[in-house]
């Protein structure tokens, strides 16, 4: 052999020794630095002042643990509750170290990894994620293992179960559960007593009715001498996080769930269009949207609730933590959220986070060992210091445990709306992300659409109020019309090749 | 404006060459100097809009003295005081919780409430003893006469006068600012202007004529951010990436194109010609298959869809090198093939030497592209710790809570900086790939 | 026999690493995006033949036409400008002064910057606030402004009632130089040979210059009075609007914020250009003279067809690079305002690793391959008729 063909074989047997040897990082690589003291603050606090102090305070039996990572969308002081969470189980057993990894975008992250083959143990996903990661197989179901370890149905409030099941699988496990209702601040209310008095509204109770509640906004609105307001009674943009529950506070549904079918069109749901377009009519969208520019988010002291520019909103469980944050002293009711006439209540959307085992991980025992003690004894930790309710139905002692001292003062109210008759979970449909994105399209438009102006021309007054309502409930119809036409088309589209792909699997 | 000929092009339309040229330059240009300017700016002087061309491209600098020592200070906002009115410079009898000041409730709402992290709540609890000075503007009101401070929280303490400032404090024309102590550290975004902070510092308030301005520049900033994006191990990781892309770039398409240019087989014009075909697919089309190949492989999480690909070469550069391989005299092949070697002993001692510029340049290339590549880094490396320079610098702008655009172009600076480097110390081979390819044609 | 054996298999074993990637990395994912643009594929389960249901869906999905709207936008507008701006700097960076080499250097920098870098940078400068960019804008702008209302009365014009004033006058002014330069009685004043003339002419060029600028100004002042507040301080790219107002198909700011920022990185096709223009046979321009030729019939006939190849190659790279540009509006604004500059790249990206559609983006991937092989192939066909290849 010539030295050259020598070289270039040595060339060679490098590059595929180097490719070899590389491997993807894991999670387990310790990081040396022991601290002194660290029991102590452990006792003290049970918490750890550092990341470094967590490790040493697991370097003993560091080596012998299994170590999985658990990817979590939490900032702030929610993160570092969940941080609690998983500190109690790392402590409380010694043959699994969970790390908790705080990650940006986590729903987008967790597929990209699962699909590239490199995913981590757990993820902290969104309800409405359950779906599009079944469809996908990105999960593992997690039936059999339920039932080994004796986690049955009644353990749970079944809304919260449901949302976690596709096509009566279970791919995931509740997390924090939220529920929503109406906020109000009771100091607006002292304060514009009189005027309410004068709409025919009690001031020393929230508004029972929609019909009511357009009543109590319009009656507690102030405006400038321009007409741009300067404190609003109500916006149903503001936060504007749950668009797809109006329907419900009207009566109506976004599916029927013994039949599947798609019903946006129903006539309840487009009553709660025209309701939603009347507050852009009657205020001007212009108006609104210069005024909401000036919000801060649900995390600022600038938050349109929270600084007192809109007396009330329909805000979730979580919404006190962040009151606490900034004005802790507002004074402020929770009530459940209004309903039409007739509507039975109370009822509140029921939304949750969720905690799933990606497929392809490489411990999964180990995931379901975690993903069991938090069900039962890592919920009560994360949602007392989230100042959340709790997904579950725990014993009397354990509930009682939970309640005692719990920080959110409003917990009763969300805890019967999540136990409610009536609550209403968000429709378990394969074609669901089509529909939602479908959906937010067709609010934003009809909240945007102005008639032309040809048709109004010439009206004032009632006249002109009357068509205008015409015109935009015209506008609703064709809308939601059109898309329940094409959702039917993708549900046609997605059980076809359902079909296929069974038909697939049997040969 | 041609170029030939013995004529001396006149000086009127010289000058318009010029002038177009520098014109165009600085185009060119200044969004480099731009970047390097705020690069060693501090934050809040990033964001302000420029009110003049110096101040958007230096920072302005403020120095005071307070308490007898010279300190670099920010001001933090300016003073204004009507006739009558005035602002309390005082310090607490007792010491009190520093988020009593900024927060509209007390400690005993703090600490049971669940809503803070522990970092915000150390800042929150630290203490402000007698020793520190406190403003009593609006939020913490001072009552001289029953010398007490009423605390945003609501509490009411007592407190002694240190100074009480008027408007008289500032001579005509001028400002009075509240101006606190800057440290270098301060230029990173995080944990900045805590209560606790805000009152252990020195500070004061001076009126303009006592704050010296001076330009300003900041070179922590490049500490700071090189470390928020990782940057060794991002080197680390783009500098390994680029020698193994390089090194199999290089050895791969020399090989591959001495076969194609001296070699003869059946199918060597097709096979060529498909090559230059497969110039012209986009990368978008085979992306996705190429990704669950190596997702099937294992490979995904690795740097090995990054480099294992160029060690069976690239067709660009394989042209390349063939086109100018053909153009080597052919005796001196003749003559090693008649002296016995064999081709790869050809290829190493004869046409390697001779190609050297040529190899150059392709090595170079490589490492450009490889150095740059953010798309393939994007889908093939998920850990943090293997991110290379591009994506950790995208990871850094698009963190949440606003974007800090100092430490953001000081990062860009460093990571651009080694390209640039490179190319004034192999100038001439730039220049000649670059006409290389021209001459493709 | 062995001998030729032999002789085949060195060759086929130079080839071979050539060989195993054209197979594995090029050919088989070529087809197989190609059977998978034919199948529904979420990438846990396996791809299941559907027909060409993906390619029907296509023809009906508005962001897809969203989205191949704005990459040809983008391609209508920057590939020519490109060509242009790049073949004028080559031109000027070809001229006989002192300083080419600090030139040359200067015009090649920004190429040497990372992606990445481009992106973040460029999203900083085009800050609305803090930027560069309407910091320019505004000094430019107010000389431009200031030059404009010393002739017309701007507010006037915005408004809609103004019209010429007697200042205006003054613009005709500018013909003079040019009168003296070229008109009638030039050939009476100068001698031939005459060393004022030329200057002249390039003084009667500027001072035409600058008045058409002012009656520039004066006019879109008069008719676009919207995009002239808008261009004083323009949103960049946070604004959807398309720019100027009304042109259908017009690009929007936040697009025209990413064609001005890949001209930045046109100095290395100028300095392509300049090396092939410095190829171009000196006979030819002197035989170009002897035939009486001034500098821009010489550009147009002998320089433009000399360096016709490298043109045409630029050409046809920038249009596969527009179809594949990425890093630069995924960093920067994430498709945009409301997909406004969402480009194929993009889409393919979402449609195939965040919405787990491997079998659309296939076929998305696939459609883009048939235009950007259609639009070559028309590129090289129209290059029959101009693009002179000299004899080697």
């Amino acid at each position: 052999m010539r030295s050259v063909h020598l070289i270039l074989c040595l060339i060679i047997l490098a590059v595929a020794a180097f490719a070899w040897i590389e491997r993807k990082p894991t999670v387990s690589q310790f990081d040396p630095t022991i601290h002194e003291g660290f029991k102590a603050a452990w006792a003290k606090g049970k918490h750890f002042a550092s990341n470094a102090e967590r490790d040493a305070a697991f370097r003993d039996n560091w080596n012998g643990r299994v170590h999985i990572s658990y990817w979590e969308k939490w900032g702030s002081f929610e993160a570092e509750a969940c941080q609690k969470m998983v500190d109690a189980f790392n402590e409380s057993q010694e043959s699994i170290f969970v790390h908790y990894v705080r990650t940006s975008q986590v729903d987008r992250k967790a597929m990209l990894a699962i699909v590239g083959g490199d995913p981590p143990e757990v993820v902290g996903l969104w309800s409405n994620n359950v779906r599009p990661f079944a469809e996908a197989d990105a999960l593992l179901p997690l039936d059999e293992w339920m039932a080994k370890s004796g986690l049955t149905d009644d353990h749970y409030i079944l809304n919260y179960l449901l949302l976690c099941r596709h096509k009566g699988t279970t791919f995931c496990l509740p997390s924090t559960p939220a529920t929503i209702a109406l906020f109000y601040n009771k100091d607006h209310y002292r304060l514009k007593a009189d005027k309410l008095i004068a709409a025919g509204c009690d001031p020393n109770r929230p508004p029972r009715t929609i019909a009511e509640l357009d009543r109590y906004a319009d009656a507690m609105s102030e405006f400038h001498p321009d007409g741009t307001p300067n404190v609003m009674g109500f916006i149903p943009t503001e936060p504007g996080w749950f668009p797809t529950s109006w329907p419900y506070f009207f009566g109506g549904a976004l599916w029927d769930a013994n039949t599947g079918e798609l019903t946006i069109d129903r006539p309840e749901n487009i009553r709660a269009f025209e309701w939603i377009k009347s507050y852009a009519n009657r205020y001007g969208r212009q108006n609104l949207s210069r005024f909401q520019q000036g919000f801060g988010n649900y995390d600022s002291p600038q938050n349109a609730f929270i600084d007192g520019k809109v007396s009330m909103v329909l805000q979730g469980v979580y919404f006190p933590a962040f009151i606490d944050r900034h004005r802790p002293h507002l004074k402020y009711g929770v009530a459940p959220f209004p309903t039409v006439d007739g509507v039975p209540g109370p009822r509140s959307l029921m939304n949750e986070d969720v905690l799933g085992i990606p497929r392809g991980c490489k411990h999964p025992k180990e995931a379901w060992t975690f993903l069991h003690w938090v069900q039962t004894q890592g919920l009560p930790i994360v949602c007392r210091l989230q100042g959340k309710h709790l997904p579950i139905r725990p014993s009397p002692e354990d509930d009682r445990k939970f309640r005692q001292g719990h920080p959110n003062r409003f917990l009763d109210t969300f805890d019967e709306l999540a136990k409610a008759k009536h609550s209403f979970i968000m429709p378990r449909t394969a074609v669901w992300r089509e529909y939602a994105d479908e959906y937010r399209v067709a609010f934003d438009h009809v909240w945007h659409w102005a008639p032309p102006a040809d048709e109004l021309e010439g009206l004032t007054g009632e006249a002109h109020s009357k068509k205008l309502r015409e015109l935009c409930r015209r506008e609703i119809v064709e809308t939601l019309g059109r898309m329940r036409k094409h959702l039917e088309e993708r549900q046609k589209t997605v059980k076809k090749r359902e079909a296929m792909r069974d038909g697939m699997g049997a040969r | 404006m041609s170029s030939v000929g013995e004529k001396k092009t006149p000086w009127h339309l010289r000058t318009v060459v010029h002038l177009v040229l520098i014109v165009g330059g600085l185009f060119f240009i200044l969004p480099l100097v731009w970047m390097i300017a705020t690069s060693l700016k501090p934050l809040d002087q990033t964001l302000m809009r420029p009110e003049s061309l110096t101040t958007a491209f230096f920072a302005t600098g403020y120095h005071a003295t307070i308490n007898g020592t010279e300190y670099p200070v920010t001001r933090d906002r300016p003073v204004e005081l009507g006739k009558g009115e005035s602002l309390y410079i005082v310090t607490p009898a007792k010491a009190f919780a520093a988020g009593e000041l900024t927060l509209p409730f007390g400690p005993d709402m703090w600490k049971k409430s669940v809503s803070f992290t522990d970092e915000e709540r150390r800042q929150m609890d630290a203490n402000v003893t007698p020793t520190m000075h406190v403003l009593a503007d609006e939020n913490n009101r001072y009552d001289p006469a029953a010398g007490t401070l009423s605390l945003r929280s609501g509490r009411v303490v007592r407190a002694d006068l240190v100074r009480r400032v008027t408007a008289a404090e500032a001579p005509p024309g001028e400002t009075l600012y509240v101006v606190r102590e800057w440290r270098p550290e301060d230029t990173d975004t995080k944990g900045v202007s805590s209560p606790f902070v805000k009152v252990e510092r020195a500070w004061d308030i001076l009126p303009d004529s006592r704050i010296r301005t001076g330009p300003k520049v900041i070179p922590n900033n490049y500490p700071v951010a090189l470390r928020r994006v990782h940057f060794t191990r991002s080197l680390g990781n783009t500098l390994l990436l680029c020698l193994m892309t390089v090194c199999g770039t290089v050895i791969a398409s020399v090989v591959v194109a001495y076969g194609f240019a001296y070699l003869e087989f059946p199918g060597r014009k097709a096979l060529f010609a498909l090559t230059l075909a497969t110039i012209m697919v986009p990368f978008v089309v085979t992306m996705i298959p190429v990704y669950l190949m190596y997702r099937s492989l294992g490979w995904v999480g690795t740097f090995k869809p990054l480099w294992v690909a160029t060690w069976f070469g690239n067709a660009f550069f394989i042209f390349l090198l063939r086109q100018f391989f053909l153009g080597l005299p052919k005796d001196l092949l003749d003559a090693a093939r008649i002296d016995g070697c064999t081709e790869l002993e050809i290829l190493w001692n004869v046409i390697v030497p001779l190609s050297r510029p040529v190899i150059a340049m392709v090595a170079l290339f490589t490492f450009l592209g490889t150095w740059k590549d953010f798309l393939g880094p994007l889908i093939y490396l998920n850990h943090e710790k293997q991110f290379t320079l591009s994506l950790s610098l995208q990871a850094f702008a698009s963190e949440h809570g606003g974007t800090p655009w100092h430490l953001l172009m000081a990062a860009s600076t460093v990571f651009s900086l080694p390209l640039i480097i490179l190319f004034f110390f192999a100038m001439k081979t730039f220049m000649r790939s670059v006409a290389t390819t021209g001459l493709k044609g | 026999m062995t001998g030729n054996l032999r002789k085949n298999l060195t060759g086929y074993g130079f080839v071979l690493p050539w060989l195993m990637g054209l197979t594995f990395f090029i050919a088989y994912p070529f087809f197989a995006a190609g059977y998978f643009s034919f199948c529904d594929f979420p990438p846990m389960k396996g791809p299941m033949f559907i027909g060409g249901d993906n390619y029907v869906e296509l023809l009906s999905d508005p962001i897809f036409h969203r989205t191949l709207g704005v990459t040809t936008m983008f391609a209508a507008v920057a590939i020519p400008l490109g060509v242009l701006l790049a073949m004028s700097l080559a031109l000027f960076l070809n001229a006989k002064i002192h300083g080419q080499a600090i030139y040359r250097v200067v015009f090649y920098l920004p190429h040497l910057v990372p992606t990445v870098v481009v992106a973040v940078l460029w999203m900083w400068i085009f800050n609305p606030e803090a930027g560069l960019l309407n910091l320019v804008l505004r000094y430019l702008f107010a000389v431009a402004d200031g030059w404009t209302g010393l002739f017309f009365d701007i507010d006037r014009l915005a408004g809609g009632t103004g019209s010429l004033t007697p200042r205006a006058g003054l613009l005709l002014l500018a013909l003079v130089p040019a009168l003296l330069a070229w008109g009638p009685l030039a050939r009476k004043i100068h001698r031939p040979e005459s060393r004022a003339r030329p200057v002249l002419a390039t003084v009667a060029v500027v001072a035409i210059v600058l008045a058409a600028l002012a009656i520039v100004g004066a006019l879109l002042y008069r008719f676009a009075p919207g995009d002239m507040k808008k261009i004083h301080s323009p949103g960049w790219l946070t604004d959807g609007d398309p720019f100027p107002a009304g042109v259908p198909f017009a690009p929007s700011w936040a697009l025209w914020g990413i064609i001005i920022m890949s001209m930045w990185g046109i100095g290395q096709m100028a300095v392509i250009y300049l090396a092939k223009l410095q190829d171009v046979p000196v006979e030819l321009y002197e035989a170009a003279e002897i035939d009486g030729a001034g500098w821009w019939r010489k550009t147009i006939s002998v320089t433009i067809p000399m360096i016709s190849p490298v043109i045409l190659f630029n050409v046809v790279m920038s249009i596969i690079g527009a179809f594949q540009v990425f890093a630069a509006p995924y960093i920067m604004t994430q498709g945009g305002p409301e997909n406004k500059t969402r480009f194929v790249a993009m889409f393919v990206y979402d449609q195939a690793f965040q919405y787990h559609r491997v079998g659309y983006a296939s076929a998305v991937a696939a459609v883009l391959f048939l235009i950007i092989v259609a639009l070559t192939l028309v590129a090289f066909r129209l290059s029959k008729r101009h693009v002179h290849y000299s004899a080697r």
